[in-house]
């Protein structure tokens, strides 16, 4: 296994050379002229030629795209052309607050998620499991945007109890990890009730139960730890996912996060800081879905890793 | 055995859900600590009042905006937040008051040479910067030194350096600057905040950083910049006005507008701004809270492009000036919160003379169209930016049906604001008309014009080229007699409106919420807020 990861890991090279010169040529080719949306809009002529040779944006693309290759490879993600921070350190003030919203969105997500797929699947056709999937089913159909309104109007606006933004204390997570968390767990629910329907029926299940183990070991021990392959995997591709994709609700919660990050930068044209922050996330992308991988293989012995 | 079965399963999730209330208990009893905290610094109780009078007047501002400073470097910013920043941390020879008119700051007096190319100024002796330094003649020209030189490449070169020749010292306390000739708002331009001046030890210490560790001689001085979140200043309490009445000013940044609006209800924000036009009403019943509508600079416009057809043509220009309805725009889009444009430059703007807004006519249009032979059915393409002016789009598309209604058929185009203005900038660009908003940064009739209709202005998105207008524009420029000047500027204004190189719609307001416990928030026109006076109870 130890060989496994090793080769999975060289492997990530090629993906991020793929991920860095895709982005470069994606972020170059939209229309707008970074130097005259820092200049700004009542800026000359004159003024914007001068920040054009400021941010050596007057230079042949090649030459742009050369350097950038250099810096990388020394480990520079180059410094933004707005606020002129090095990239790095703008991904770093706004990483922890990113980081933990994600975690505790998937804590939400797993506690909500699994409850309610194994309350499911242990009655299913039951008034409890439709009521329970006809919830998920709300879950999933609803923007987390307006959840997120609807809990500040609730827990900050009338119970005055919650703050209603910001990321610097741990009650400002709250919210919006919940709202996340309550959105991405519908999924999860309706996907453990599917597959721990699945395993219930098998024989092995049977056996147990005929063996008189209680039903709670049956359903936690025996059927859940042979439902968890497709949970993990949603899991991971959830973390993945708002790593960088949680902009909606950084924004309606007024967090400092990567994703507000990425949406401002590209609104600039911030060519290195979008560069940075994309392949920041591909790379944490990367890291998650070898994690994922790996964990197959702790949960299911009949996964090997060679 | 089924039962207990699901008295179990009960068991399990009910301390699932405690441990989550336990959890979310706690964290809110943090929540109404942090509020408790904040309500005793909003109203000290009568021992820390008898402790320290002064400690529990100077309160803590929070301020929630729609994006973040740039730079805290007066003359290397060019954004409306980095200049609300700089306006706190750093003074100017001149400044404006409370109704826009030149006053003296680090300035004590000043004079005009009898061929107006001279302006010496006289500073007060008695200023410090925030790092102890003296503020000096000295300072004054290094300040200026450095944004004049172009190989520094700042942001606001041509602001100065379009007229400013060499700066002197001409004793400790005495200054003065030779002009390349004799320009009409040049205290105007000395009043702007891109004039901060800066301690010249700090701009040898950090270079090129300066920026984000400014120093200025201003009543509040930088104490914490966490980017993309929040600016702390912090009260410097050898200000030579005397103390400032805040203990620390916060800039947080809020992009949504909802999200500011709600902070501002929920006590977490004492000042928000822009305040969205829909949210106004609702706020107004709040009784918590007060929302300054207050004049601004900017204005909305539509610029026709006047080297295409059908607009090539003033009495095009002229008949869709009839077509448009501004009063319905500004009642039922405004919520009454802007006014009609009676020029193209605002009603608050040095120079303005009103030259009347062409009425709501839709026949005469037509009859103006049919008289310059345009087509019913002529097809023109209207682009405009979403959300990057306040409601934009909203107007865009009203004015859209205006003008279907006299015949036009219109192509409507929405455009990312990233590629937008340089999409209208492009000489060949095939639209025939845009929205666009330009807020006069000076407040002069000068930078209202000459850079949005002079033939070679860098936003006259019209292409609109008037020999006349350019030499009225340049004599206003250089003229330094104020009724001479403004003379100047009504024939302008006249002339720009009877050519109509664009539709006049608005004069736009400035909205700003505030909480009641908090005095003297206000703006000036050129949407810069002023909370160097504000105080917290």
């Amino acid at each position: 296994m130890t060989t496994y990861a090793i080769k999975r890991v060289l492997q990530m090279i090629p993906t991020l050379i793929g991920v860095s010169v895709l982005v470069f040529i994606m972020i170059h080719s939209i229309p707008g002229d970074p130097a005259r949306l820092i200049a700004g809009y009542d800026a000359t002529e004159q003024d914007v030629q001068l920040m054009r040779e400021r941010l050596g944006l007057d230079q042949p693309l090649i030459y742009q795209y050369t350097h950038y290759v250099g810096n990388l490879l020394k480990g520079d993600l180059g410094d933004s052309l707005r606020s002129e921070r090095p990239v790095l350190h703008e991904i770093m003030i706004r990483f922890p607050t990113t980081i933990k919203l994600t975690l505790m969105a998937i804590g939400f997500m797993v506690v909500i998620g699994l409850l309610a797929g194994i309350f499911s699947a242990t009655k299913p056709n039951s008034r409890r499991d439709n009521g329970f999937m006809m919830l998920s089913l709300f879950g999933i159909s609803m923007p987390v945007f307006w959840l997120g309104l609807m809990l500040i109007l609730l827990f900050s606006y009338y119970f005055k109890l919650l703050p209603s933004g910001g990321s610097d204390h741990f009650s400002q997570f709250i919210l919006p990890s919940f709202a996340v968390g309550l959105s991405s767990s519908a999924i999860l629910a309706r996907l453990t009730r599917s597959s721990l329907l699945e395993v219930i029926h098998q024989d092995f299940i049977r056996t147990a139960r005929a063996k008189g183990v209680k039903e709670r070991v049956v359903i936690l021990k025996h059927a859940l730890k042979n439902a968890l392959i497709p949970i993990i995997t949603i899991v991971g591709l959830e973390f993945g996912h708002l790593l960088g994709g949680a902009v909606l609700t950084e924004t309606v919660f007024s967090m400092n996060g990567l994703g507000r990050f990425i949406i401002q930068s590209i609104e600039y044209r911030d060519y290195p800081a979008v560069q940075g922050t994309v392949l920041f996330c591909a790379a944490i992308f990367v890291v998650v879905n070898l994690i994922v991988d790996l964990c197959y293989s702790l949960v299911d012995p009949r996964v090997k890793y060679e | 055995m089924k039962t207990a079965r699901t008295l179990k399963m009960v068991k399990t999730v009910a301390t699932v859900i405690f441990t989550l209330m336990v959890a979310v208990a706690c964290t809110s009893q943090n929540g109404s600590s942090d509020d408790s905290a904040s309500s005793a610094s909003n109203a000290p109780s009568a021992s820390t009042k008898a402790a320290s009078s002064e400690q529990a007047e100077r309160g803590d501002l929070v301020v929630a905006m729609g994006a973040e400073p740039v730079k805290l470097d007066p003359q290397d910013a060019s954004d409306g937040v980095s200049n609300n920043a700089n306006e706190l941390l750093y003074d100017k020879l001149v400044t404006l008051d409370r109704e826009g008119k030149i006053v003296p700051q680090l300035a004590e007096s000043w004079t005009f040479s009898e061929d107006r190319k001279k302006i010496t100024f006289k500073l007060r002796d008695n200023a410090k910067f925030q790092d102890g330094t003296p503020v000096n003649a000295e300072a004054v020209k290094v300040t200026f030194d450095r944004v004049l030189n172009k190989e520094n490449k700042l942001n606001r070169y041509s602001l100065f350096g379009a007229f400013i020749d060499k700066v002197n010292v001409d004793g400790e306390y005495q200054v003065s600057f030779d002009l390349k000739f004799p320009f009409g708002p040049a205290l105007m331009t000395f009043a702007h905040t891109n004039a901060g001046i800066h301690s010249p030890k700090n701009l040898q210490e950090k270079g090129s950083d300066v920026g984000k560790s400014p120093v200025g001689s201003g009543p509040f001085k930088l104490k914490e910049w966490v980017p993309g979140d929040k600016v702390v200043f912090e009260a410097f309490d050898d200000y030579w006005g005397g103390k400032p009445k805040l203990k620390t000013i916060t800039f947080k940044t809020v992009p949504e507008s909802s999200a500011r609006t709600i902070m501002l209800e929920t006590g977490e924000a004492d000042v928000a701004l822009p305040i969205s036009i829909t949210d106004i009403d609702r706020l107004r019943e709040n009784q918590d809270l007060t929302v300054n509508i207050e004049p601004s600079s900017r204005n909305l416009y539509f610029a026709l492009n006047t080297t295409r057809p059908p607009f090539n043509d003033p009495k095009v220009r002229q008949a869709v000036n009839y077509a448009v309805d501004k009063e319905t725009i500004v009642r039922k889009i405004m919520g009454n919160n802007a006014i009609v444009a009676e020029a193209a430059i605002g009603h608050d703007t040095w120079g303005f003379t009103p030259v009347g807004a062409y009425p709501y006519d839709p026949e005469k249009a037509k009859q103006l169209l049919a008289e310059a032979g345009v087509k019913e059915g002529t097809t023109i393409k209207l682009w405009t930016a979403d959300g990057r002016y306040l409601m934009d789009r909203q107007i865009a598309e009203f004015v859209q049906a205006n003008l279907q209604a006299v015949g036009f058929k219109v192509e409507f185009q929405k455009r990312d604001f990233g590629s937008y203005t340089d999409g209208l900038r492009e000489k060949d660009a095939d639209f025939n008309l845009s929205v666009n908003a330009w807020g006069n940064s000076t407040n002069d009739a000068d930078w209202g014009l000459r850079p949005v209709l002079g033939t070679d202005g860098s936003s006259n998105y019209s292409k609109f080229s008037s020999p006349k207008l350019d030499e009225l524009l340049e004599q206003g420029m250089k003229e330094v007699d104020e009724a001479k000047r403004k003379q100047i500027y009504a024939e302008a204004l006249q002339l720009v409106k009877d050519d109509a190189p664009w539709i006049f719609v608005l004069d736009y307001s400035q909205t700003t919420g505030v909480r009641k416990n908090v005095e003297n928030v206000y703006s000036w026109a050129n949407e810069r807020l002023i909370l160097r006076e504000a105080s917290k109870k």
